[in-house]
């Protein structure tokens, strides 16, 4: 551990990455929202090609990222699940609206791989960026707009990342609930019952959530600012990713 | 030196949670903090943390004054809560510890380095935070607390859900710090882990400071205030050292 930290691979404390990956962490965070942002915007621009590109890509990012365990924070079963559902919504509604089937499936498969794109992209970036780099990297995009209130975009992202599992299990446990007390109703009623406990329970919790961040201090502005080196090499570097996944969307 | 002096305070001002308390505290030493539930522990700690400004009274922390100083007090002291899961923001212990500070500074690295050893959790560095068992979650917290360098440490039934080793492992660490000299506060209902390190015990029934002073002087009095003495208090009329 101290001879990575002692040769600057890892100051923040995040996870320790392998030979290969240990450039994708260290490169600046901001560099991997932007080349993130880019892919977002381009990936919907993307015919099957450059798509195709993109996944190629992404998936050679997820083998070299640092601890690639963590690329499976969200379960595999409910990705499928929400890419199903889209894919079928879209097929649905391109044939509602008189296309030839093939055409139908050619358009929904084409979302469901942009979606897939999109949830790996995110995947990606969370495992070789640290949630303290994102929000280092927000609170600086956001320093020329919002002034010296940045911190709280930072703050939020940091609080945002941390509530999505924590909301997961509690609407996991709320219906368990409801399943293990037998509740005999009408699916109106238990679907009002299950609506009322998530909200009494996530009150609570964004209640306490609020306490602990204020006892660690990190509703100040200090908590949130860090010296981190602007490197135009990583700059450049990062341009040439957007610059290509811009030109892979005219394939 | 912690002074509180008539401290009202209450979430909506028709239902005061705390009537009147007042209290001093010596610095270096660990107090207890017990009463039943819903006697209003938590909402006093959060009080001495600097959370909440009292609707009357006042509180002095290290010379601080609240109301007034909250911030400065809230830099002075510590406070682990009970849920240690919300306290936990990082994705793993290295990343928790260093969280609120800057990762440019070597020194914080350092110090951060320092604390995970002194919680044994060095070798869980780079784990998962979600890895953790709960003992190593609350020391996590402890940890990450430790890092902003408070000289008041307030705890929120720190041993509530750890099981018997988690339990030595925790009041080890308690000892620890009362050696390094810092002021420790621990709230509970459960007083058999952390009387014989106690040097004052508080007790709170409904809101209200019914009594203060050496443990001893008020375990007699405890059950009526909904407060279970200990085992071997109630068998042998003293503290037994050795239990933990």
């Amino acid at each position: 551990m101290k001879e990575d930290t002692l040769a600057g691979i890892r100051t923040d404390g995040g996870r320790s990455p392998g030979a290969a990956g240990a450039a994708l962490h260290r490169t600046d965070p901001l560099v991997k929202l932007g080349v993130g942002l880019c892919l977002g915007i381009f990936t919907w621009q993307a015919g099957p090609v450059g798509l195709a590109c993109y996944l190629a890509g992404l998936v050679l990012v997820g083998l070299l990222a640092p601890g690639r365990g963590e690329l499976r924070p969200v379960s595999l079963r409910a990705v499928i699940i929400l890419l199903l559902l889209w894919v079928l919504l879209k097929a649905g509604f391109e044939l509602w609206e008189g296309a030839a089937p093939f055409a139908a499936l050619h358009q929904a498969g084409l979302l469901g791989l942009r979606l897939m794109i999109l949830i790996l992209g995110g995947l990606c970036l969370t495992a070789v960026t640290s949630t303290r780099q994102i929000g280092l990297a927000v609170d600086r995009l956001l320093r020329p707009v919002a002034g010296e209130r940045s911190w709280r975009g930072a703050l939020g992202l940091a609080l945002m990342i941390h509530f999505l599992p924590l909301t997961l299990r509690i609407l996991r446990q709320a219906g368990m609930s409801l399943r293990m007390r037998k509740v005999r109703r009408g699916a109106a009623t238990r679907l009002r019952l299950w609506i009322q406990t998530v909200l009494r329970v996530l009150a609570r919790t964004t209640w306490q959530q609020t306490l602990a961040i204020a006892a660690r201090g990190l509703d100040e502005p200090e908590a949130w600012r860090g010296r981190v080196p602007v490197s135009w090499r990583q700059i450049g570097a990062g341009a040439l990713l957007a610059m290509g996944i811009a030109a892979a969307a005219w394939i | 030196m912690i002074r509180a002096e008539n401290l009202t305070f209450g979430y909506s001002r028709k239902t005061p949670v705390l009537r009147d308390v007042g209290f001093s505290l010596e610095p270096g030493g660990l107090a207890v903090l017990s009463g039943a539930n819903g006697s209003g522990k938590s909402t006093l700690l959060l009080l001495l943390a600097g959370l909440f400004t009292p609707q009357q009274g006042s509180i002095s922390v290290q010379g601080r004054v609240i109301p007034g100083e909250e911030k400065q007090v809230r830099r002075r002291t510590g406070l682990l809560l009970q849920e240690a899961e919300l306290q936990i923001l990082g994705t793993t212990v290295g990343e928790d510890i260093l969280l609120g500070t800057d990762p440019g500074n070597p020194e914080n690295l350092r110090r951060a380095e320092g604390l995970a050893s002194r919680m044994g959790l060095s070798p869980l560095w780079d784990t998962p935070v979600e890895h953790l068992s709960g003992g190593q979650r609350r020391k996590l917290c402890l940890a990450s607390v430790l890092m902003g360098g408070p000289r008041i440490l307030l705890y929120d039934e720190p041993f509530s859900g750890l099981d018997y080793p988690a339990v030595r492992e925790f009041r080890q660490i308690l000892r620890d710090n009362a050696e390094r000299g810092v002021t420790q506060v621990v709230a509970t209902h459960d007083l058999e882990p952390v009387l014989d390190l106690a040097r004052e015990m508080l007790l709170l029934d409904h809101g209200e400071l019914v009594g203060q002073g050496p443990p001893e002087s008020l375990l007699d009095r405890a059950a009526e205030h909904g407060v279970r003495p200990p085992c071997l208090w109630q068998r042998e009329g003293s503290l037994v050292e050795g239990l933990w």
